[in-house]
């Protein structure tokens, strides 16, 4: 969805909300005041902003996701994939590992998911 | 307006010699640290915004301050007076040559018209650039709202390709996403650099400067040098501070930001040479040794003084006390007049009426009555004593000279030959004469008196006035005075005074009583020009103090205005009054329009006597007749 595409700044903030939801829209610009150091405007600006877009929703002065960091997540690396491995996933995996290692548990977990896609 | 817009216009002549020096200088700044060409922008900003500086013989400007006199619409022959001779040649005579002829009975010039558009093109051209600049401030802010922060006062956003400082009062540091840790630190360092040096007040300061003299193409150049410098030496000042030799990482990420900030992959794009320029600055640099930067700093210093000062007024070369303004001659008095008289002499070769040779060459018969003047007059004087000057080349002298002594040839008769008329040529000497004094009891004439005369005197001759007082108003420790004065200057020539100028003002004179009682002058306040004339009569017709309107002045003062001739004959009597104080009797007032008004009564005279005769001459035939018919 062309809607998911998050600027540096909306991924950010999404983040606050997916560590603190549901919380409170006062709270929320307190924290990105903190964290981000927003005046409070452009905070409830933001909300406003995504809830047009239909990426979270304001309900009482409570900010809760509607989009999930896993969802954002995956179309993240859908887009990177796409972008810096013509979507290719073991072309992206052997990228990766060349400086790394995996440890023996990422190695079971990640032997687990690959039967899980092929079954 | 036009006032403001002459002011910048002289600011940007001044501003851009020193623009070309500084220019000049940088050149030879090139190996040394960019700190000092940066350092040298100051004078050029400094020039273009204070339109006063203080005087020093060390100057090296070679203009006058205000080339374009503040007045220069209320002259009678509007010129410039920039102490060089070519340039104040060249813009006069355009000036001359493109304007209608100047009417004596207007109070403006038709050069005031021609500024007073360009005045208002120029606010307009600075509201666009104002705006632009406003509008890209406050579209670049509006992105940045959601920018996140990293630490202190730095930012981050991916709305943005290219590091910067933003902000007047809590400048702040703004960065594009995705940079690399290791050449964070350098971009960082260069950017507070920035903001301890202050650069994010002075480049606004430097761009509001800019739009003042926007039509001053050297301007933009020197801003855009200007930044060039800026960024270098904030360059250099980073690896000043690094402990180690960073240089090759500090261009690095140059290079990755440029690539990034092009899309591209390729190498610079085009457009870029700045940074092509800037990484070149780097890797080239070395920790100055110290003599050169004292050698700087020294020549810097000497540039700024020679260039921040204005040049004393005996420092122009060429410059003349005498009323003729321009002198760019250094040749000998001899040969502007034989140069000139030749190519007068040379065409055309079938005619010998000497007015068709002036004709033909009215540009050199100009050059020696302008150029020349006074010291040309005097060369052809002694010419014709030595005699033989007969020729045709006599007859043009004769002409010149004529126009040249004005009042002061006492000889009319039209139809002498030039060594005729030299021989009948007794100069009229001027009798330099004071101002007119009141000699009165009247204190509130003797106020208004002395304030007009001071108002109105000029170098041109003595001054006259008369003034018709319309009322004077006490309020508090201030006292107004309305009045309508008829002011002329003349220069008296042994028994002929001719006029020099003159006019009728209408003013509103304040005075304030001071510590021993008296009253002095606080402001003099004249009618305005034009279509303001009535408006400011009306504005300045109220009480000193309060400011109250008083019912009825303005009406008067303009009715007035409509038929002076109780102030024209008062001042006749003025006139007569002062000549007679001081000793001078028989005089005859000289006026070329008196001359015409003789003439023209001498011709009525010859054709009433003549119809007189003609009525004389018909009685006499019909009592002819009758005595024939009887």
């Amino acid at each position: 969805m062309e809607q998911t595409k998050l600027f540096d700044a909306e991924y950010k903030f999404m983040n606050i909300i997916w560590d603190l939801e549901p919380v409170n829209s006062t709270e929320l610009s307190k924290v990105s005041l903190q964290k981000l150091g927003w005046k409070k405007s452009t905070t409830y600006n933001m909300i406003r902003k995504l809830a047009e877009r239909g990426l979270l929703k304001n309900e009482n002065a409570t900010v809760t996701s509607l989009l999930k960091r896993e969802q954002a997540q995956k179309y993240e690396s859908e887009a990177l994939l796409t972008k810096a491995f013509d979507g290719s996933l073991p072309a992206f995996l052997a990228a990766f590992l060349q400086d790394k290692k995996l440890s023996r548990q990422e190695a079971e977990e990640l032997q687990k998911m690959i039967e899980e896609a092929t079954k | 307006m036009t006032t403001l817009f002459i002011a910048v216009l002289n600011m940007s002549i001044t501003a851009s010699i020193v623009a070309l020096a500084v220019i000049l200088v940088r050149q030879f700044l090139q190996k040394t640290p960019k700190i000092f060409s940066y350092a040298l922008w100051a004078v050029v900003l400094f020039r273009l915004v204070c339109p006063v500086s203080f005087e020093s013989g060390l100057s090296l400007i070679p203009t006058k301050p205000a080339a374009i006199p503040r007045d220069i619409v209320y002259s009678q022959n509007p010129a410039i007076n920039s102490g060089i001779g070519m340039i104040d040649n060249t813009v006069n005579h355009t000036l001359n040559s493109s304007l209608p002829p100047v009417n004596p009975a207007s109070s403006a010039n038709p050069l005031g018209i021609v500024l007073e558009i360009a005045a208002f093109n120029w606010l307009l051209g600075i509201a666009v650039l104002l705006s632009y600049g406003a509008v890209t401030y406050f579209k670049l802010r509006q992105r940045l709202f959601t920018a996140t922060l990293c630490k202190d006062n730095i930012f981050e956003t991916d709305l943005i390709q290219t590091p910067f400082v933003l902000g007047f009062i809590k400048p702040k540091i703004y960065i594009p996403t995705g940079i690399a840790e290791n050449e964070l630190t350098y971009i960082i360092k260069h950017e507070q650099t920035h903001i301890r040096r202050r650069d994010y007040l002075i480049k606004p300061a430097a761009f509001l400067a800019l739009t003042l003299h926007w039509f001053n193409p050297l301007i933009w150049l020197c801003y855009l040098l200007m930044v060039k410098d800026m960024e270098m030496s904030c360059d250099e000042s980073v690896l000043k501070q690094s402990g180690e030799d960073i240089r090759v990482g500090y261009s690095n990420s140059l290079l990755s930001l440029s690539v990034k900030r092009s899309g591209l992959l390729s190498p610079l794009a085009f457009g870029e040479s700045n940074i092509i320029a800037r990484i070149k600055n780097i890797l080239n640099y070395k920790k100055a040794a110290i003599w050169v930067v004292v050698v700087a700093i020294i020549a810097v210093a000497a540039v700024a003084v020679v260039l921040v000062s204005n040049p004393q007024p005996s420092a122009i070369t060429g410059e003349k006390s005498s009323s003729n303004e321009v002198s760019g001659a250094d040749e000998p008095i001899e040969t502007i007049v034989e140069k000139n008289l030749s190519v007068i002499l040379s065409s055309p070769q079938e005619s010998s009426n000497p007015q068709d040779y002036i004709k033909a060459h009215q540009d050199e018969y100009e050059n020696i009555k302008k150029l020349g003047g006074e010291e040309a007059l005097q060369y052809m004087l002694a010419q014709f004593a030595k005699g033989n000057n007969n020729d045709l080349r006599g007859q043009i002298m004769m002409a010149l000279c004529k126009e040249l002594l004005g009042v002061r040839n006492n000889v009319t008769d039209q139809t002498l030959s030039p060594q005729e008329w030299f021989s009948a040529l007794s100069i009229r000497q001027e009798i330099k004469l004071p101002d007119f004094v009141y000699a009165g009891n009247d204190p509130i004439e003797k106020l208004v008196y002395a304030t007009e005369v001071a108002q109105n005197t000029n170098q041109r001759g003595f001054t006259v006035v008369a003034p018709k007082i319309f009322g004077s108003y006490a309020e508090g420790t201030k006292l107004k005075v309305f009045v309508t004065t008829y002011s002329a200057t003349y220069r008296l020539y042994d028994k002929t005074l001719s006029q020099e100028g003159g006019g009728v003002v209408p003013a509103a004179i304040t005075y304030t009583k001071d510590a021993g009682g008296n009253y002095v002058l606080e402001e003099y306040k004249r009618a305005m020009d034009g279509s303001y004339f009535a408006k400011s009569i009306r504005q300045y017709c109220t009480m000193p103090v309060s400011g109250k309107e008083i019912a009825g002045l303005a009406d008067k003062i303009l009715n007035h205005y409509g038929n002076y001739e109780d102030i024209r004959s008062l001042h006749r009597e003025n006139l007569i009054k002062h000549l007679q104080n001081n000793q001078q009797t028989d005089v005859t007032l000289y006026s070329r329009s008196e001359e015409i008004l003789l003439k023209f009564n001498s011709e009525i005279a010859k054709v009433q006597s003549q119809l007189a005769k003609l009525e004389a001459d018909s009685r006499e035939i019909s009592l002819k007749i009758r005595s024939l018919t009887k």
